[in-house]
């Protein structure tokens, strides 16, 4: 606990006031599930942009990502060009194929490209789980900021910001949502222009910092990591982020598809200024202080021993707007999981105002479960945390990106492939991961296979099915 | 003590693309 200053206490405050704010706006105009789930297909690039940065872009960006640079220093940073390698395969041949098939949800997607509810049902599920444990880790970080700030018990904090989330999320939808990111993608980005030259100066300039850390150990300024391996990892990382359910239903918000390739342009540069900022920041840190117990309480540090007292609540802020973006992306995804897919397949003929009203309930269980599970954490939680991303990635991937590009993927490929996917993760973990590889190269790598051979031996879908993806056949 | 250069070409490339 360190002595607080009232400024961090207005800062807080006034972002909080922004942000249900923009909530109350974004609510007024909002009157069905098209508005509620897409904010009514009417998202320009630049605040689209900034919305798929800011939640891609989580707390352990701010925490465990600096951790890792002051450990590290600069080679790490390599990692952000193999991230936007991932996108540019998005934006040739999966994100723009979305925007053009107007649905409300990648359940939705899945349905109509594959002829199956079960299907569907399937993918509805499967984001429900992964989503609602995402959340718990994202919960947990919040808690931990306000309380080595502000000395809030953890409990209160993550309360506190599950709150604020909540409302302005369910007032006004995915259209609050989207603004509210884009506030937070500026509130990061901006942070950092003013917090990196106030903090190069503390350290006696670049010359110094530059000097002191490679004379500590030489890899801090070389290639700590070697640039294949981080690249590499770093794909397969970049790929399974562009087909993140969260980031999928943001393309469905986007006027068209040339706003979808712009917006991911300008995504990539909020995640430089941000990717770099947080590189420097690290190395800096390195230099000033050398010994910490852990990389990981090198930002918090940062924001509050280094930095004058308005740029560091800024700083804070900006790590509570990484955490609350990412959560109110998830929470609109899950809680149409359920009410929109599910409810809807259960019920074909509920009414719109039925399902609308039905979301708002979800939102808030989808909210407060994982909050259970971070207060209370047990073992499995960091197991499932972990592993929540190679999981998405490898039930999804091979159904999109293939699925977009390639007639021949049939139902039963589908179901093969999402269900085999989302075995491999955790078997391959369970394994003690052979050959030291990432759980995601053979779940990406096996439900791919799963799904071409299977297709390959079922029956394909019906053609008028494919028309709205690859036009007329003949 | 590349994204300049990069961001840059994809920008224009994608404020070139066409719909479809």
């Amino acid at each position: 606990m360190f002595e607080v200053s009232s400024t961090f206490y207005y800062v807080l405050i006034g972002y909080f006031v922004t942000v249900l704010g923009i909530g109350y706006w974004a609510g007024k105009g909002n009157k069905s599930s098209e508005d509620h789930l897409v904010a009514g297909r009417s998202i320009g690039s630049v605040v689209g942009g900034a919305a798929l940065a800011a939640t891609q872009m989580s707390a352990g960006t701010f925490v465990g990502t600096m951790g890792v640079h002051w450990m590290t220093g600069a080679s790490f940073a390599w990692f952000w060009p193999g991230l936007w390698a991932g996108w540019v395969v998005s934006a040739l041949w999966i994100a723009p194929k979305f925007q053009k098939f107007k649905a409300l949800t990648v359940a939705d997607y899945v349905e109509k490209r594959y002829n199956s509810k079960l299907a569907k049902a399937l993918a509805a599920v499967l984001i429900l789980i992964a989503y609602t444990v995402f959340l718990i880790g994202q919960y947990v970080a919040g808690g931990i900021l306000l309380q080595t700030v502000f000395g809030i018990p953890n409990t209160w904090g993550s309360i506190i910001t599950i709150c604020i989330t909540m409302v302005y999320t369910l007032k006004g939808g995915m259209k609050a949502s989207t603004y509210s990111d884009f506030v937070q993608g500026l509130i990061m980005a901006g942070c950092f222009f003013a917090a990196i030259p106030v903090l190069v100066m503390q350290a006696g300039g670049f010359e110094h910092i530059g000097t002191f850390i490679t004379e500590l150990d030489p890899r801090l300024t070389g290639w700590y990591y070697s640039a294949k391996d981080i690249l590499g990892f770093a794909l397969v990382f970049g790929i399974s982020m562009a087909v993140m359910p969260y980031e999928l239903a943001r393309m469905y918000t986007m006027k068209s598809q040339r706003t979808v390739r712009l917006a991911i342009g300008f995504s990539f540069v909020f995640q430089a200024i941000v990717g770099l900022s947080v590189a420097l920041g690290g190395m800096t840190m390195r230099s000033l202080f050398p010994a910490l117990a852990t990389g990981d309480s090198a930002s918090s540090v940062m924001s509050i021993t280094v930095l004058p007292p308005l740029v560091g609540a800024l700083m804070v802020i900006a790590i509570l707007s990484a955490i609350m973006s990412t959560v109110s992306g998830i929470m609109i995804v899950s809680s149409a999981a359920i009410s929109h897919d599910l409810y809807g397949m259960i019920k074909p003929n509920a009414t719109d105002e039925e399902k609308m009203r039905l979301n708002r309930i979800c939102s808030v269980v989808v909210g407060i479960i994982p909050l259970i599970f971070a207060l209370r954490p047990f073992d499995m939680v960091q197991f499932i945390v972990m592993l929540q991303s190679a999981l998405v990635a490898s039930f999804f991937f091979p159904i999109v990106a293939f699925g977009l590009n390639w007639r021949g993927a049939t139902t039963s490929g589908a179901m093969a492939s999402m269900l085999t996917g989302a075995l491999t993760v955790p078997i391959w973990i369970t394994l003690g991961k052979p050959f030291g590889l990432h759980e995601v190269f053979p779940g990406v790598l096996l439900s791919s296979i799963a799904l071409y051979v299977v297709s390959r031996m079922t029956k394909p879908v019906p053609a008028e099915c494919l028309e709205p993806f690859f036009g007329k056949s003949n | 003590l590349y994204a300049v250069i990069f961001i840059g070409g994809y920008l224009l490339w994608a404020a070139n693309s066409k719909e479809g």
